[in-house]
């Protein structure tokens, strides 16, 4: 019997593709609904084309169809290379591809015909909530049956933080999205009131920390030092700044509901949690930067790593904000502006779409079988499309934030208010210009991105591509766990 | 009655306080225990090891808060 054993970069191929592909229609319908709050002309009458109804495809379709992609990918291609073993269970592995792709396409064609739970973050309707717990278990399954048929001891750092994220996302998702059904497209959830809204923002918060920040620092984890070709700055602390970020950010979705009907006792720990969060937050950001010391000359000619150095000043950027607008006097200024979308795409088109983006671009010649990418031309004209965009969309949105904030609360000497609510809304309607031809740019970035994987994966379209062997100490006739054979 | 429910709620956060950050400070004493100095050293090198003619990786470097 042939003592070796082949990684399992099929699934990844499938992921990387469908993370290029979510991402542009994820971005093309954030866009879209951009031109509909500056021209709502675009409505065109239509109620599934209204900003309520596409707005839930754009975060479901950027979140969980790209990001979601993306990080399913990487992580069955970083739990690989690191416990130095094929991927266990190839053909579970498969089928999360695409029980995934069917979660996406029917919760992105179900939410705009209004079958909805109404619940930001986790708007699909009971059915598609079912098959999202069975995929994402099954993920879980094969993720943590290769980590247990490891030949490396130890547990690389990356793959504690995607763990941790398989762990918590499925249960954020089944405790939030218990329901009763009353027909194949409605359901009640079983808690009411101020209950309700507790639960579904701690679901929706820790959304944020274990599927936008525990598994995009898997990522950042494993891609940073291997980009920057140093081992990371510190391990040890990134496995002290492991713990602290998931034992913290577990109590901080209440700042989500500030000046609301929840207890001030319960408003004030997720203040409180919120700013403790800061340090584990600038300890990841700072490690990841760190790791770039000895490297930084790679940024003249590295786009990969261009990316992933912004995408850590903006993680660390968006957290201190994060910490900066739970504080109860700044959220009562930024809660319910415009404020709140900058914060949120700070993160998201800063952190995570950089994060992301540059570890494909690092990943994908290695999976795609080729030495680099097609294209470094355009890696690096992405990489200045992408950032124009983000600074337009952050600076128009921050702005008309700040204004909406003061329009609202100003009032006159007999106490009623200034200015009314459409006085505000003109005020701020340049600014919502500016960020849908931020967007614009960020897409088009996408959209470079898709033609240079296309031209990359050649050979992997052509089936030319030969396995990558898993380095086992030869000659060792009885591995332990035995190989498993390429086929499959 | 109430006082000694306030006694037990204080005692109660005490401990809790107490624990929390004896299991912090064993977290940090864990990370820099000795005995992880090399098999972090070792894992600190898995992801340059990816590299397309790195295969052998050569000599392992320690993390840069690590070395001598």
């Amino acid at each position: 019997m042939p003592n070796t054993e082949y990684y399992d970069d099929k699934v990844v191929r499938l992921f990387l593709l469908a993370a290029a592909v979510w991402g542009i229609i994820g971005m093309s319908v954030g866009v879209y609904i951009a031109a509909e709050l500056m021209w709502p002309v675009f409505n065109f009458n239509i109620p599934w084309l209204t900003f309520s109804r596409l707005r839930p495809d754009h975060t479901f379709g950027v979140i969980f169809a790209f990001g979601g992609s993306a990080l399913m990918g990487t992580c069955y291609y970083v739990v690989q290379r690191t416990g130095h073993t094929r991927l266990a269970l190839s053909k579970l592995a498969e089928m999360t591809f695409w029980g995934w792709q069917l979660v996406c396409v029917l919760a992105m064609t179900t939410m705009p015909l209004g079958i909805t739970q109404s619940k930001e973050y986790a708007e699909p309707e009971w059915f598609v909530d079912i098959l999202i717990a069975v995929v994402w278990v099954s993920f879980g399954v094969v993720f943590f049956a290769t980590l247990a048929r490891r030949r490396i001891r130890h547990i690389y750092v990356a793959n504690w933080y995607y763990g941790a994220f398989i762990i918590a996302v499925g249960l954020l998702h089944i405790v939030n999205n218990i329901a009763l059904p009353i027909s194949l497209t409605k359901s009640y959830p079983v808690y009411s009131g101020v209950v309700d809204a507790m639960v579904q923002w701690w679901y929706g918060h820790n959304a944020v920390a274990f599927f936008l920040t525990a598994g995009f620092l898997g990522m950042m984890y494993y891609f940073v030092p291997r980009q920057a070709q140093q081992p990371l700055w510190s391990y040890r602390f990134s496995i002290v700044n492991f713990w602290a970020l998931i034992s913290v950010y577990m109590w901080a979705g209440s700042h989500h509901l500030m000046y609301t009907a929840l207890p001030d006792w319960v408003q004030s720990v997720g203040m409180a949690f919120s700013l403790i969060l800061l340090m584990p937050s600038w300890g990841s950001a700072a490690n990841g930067l760190l790791t770039f010391n000895g490297s930084w000359h790679k940024l003249r000619t590295d786009p990969a790593a261009k990316f992933m150095v912004l995408a850590l000043v903006f993680y660390a950027a968006a957290t201190f904000e994060g910490s900066m607008m739970a504080i109860k006097t700044v959220n009562s200024l930024s809660h319910y502006t415009d404020w709140t979308i900058a914060h949120v795409h700070s993160g998201a088109i800063g952190w995570v779409a950089m994060i992301t983006i540059g570890s494909l671009y690092a990943m994908a010649p290695r999976a795609l079988g080729k030495p680099a990418m097609h294209s470094n031309k355009a890696m690096e004209l992405h990489f200045w499309l992408h950032i124009t965009g983000l600074l337009m969309y952050l600076g128009s949105m921050w702005t008309a934030g700040v204004t909406e904030g003061l329009m609202w609360r100003a009032t006159n000497a007999d106490g009623s208010l200034t200015y009314s609510f459409l006085d505000s809304l003109i005020a701020i309607k340049p600014m919502y210009l500016i960020r849908w031809l931020g967007g614009m740019f960020v897409l088009s970035g996408m959209v470079v991105m898709a033609w240079n994987l296309w031209h990359t994966a050649a050979d992997a379209r052509a089936r030319i591509i030969k396995p990558i062997p898993v380095p086992i100490p030869e000659p060792e006739p009885h591995q332990v766990p035995a190989p498993i054979p390429a086929a499959g | 009655m109430s006082d000694v429910w306030a006694d037990f709620w204080g005692h109660l956060t005490g401990v809790i306080i107490v624990v929390m950050m004896v299991t912090f400070i064993s977290i940090w004493a864990w990370a820099w225990s000795g005995r992880h100095k090399q098999p972090f050293t070792r894992m600190a090198q898995l992801p340059m090891e990816d590299d397309l003619d790195n295969q052998a990786a050569a000599q392992p470097t320690p993390a840069k808060d690590q070395q001598p």
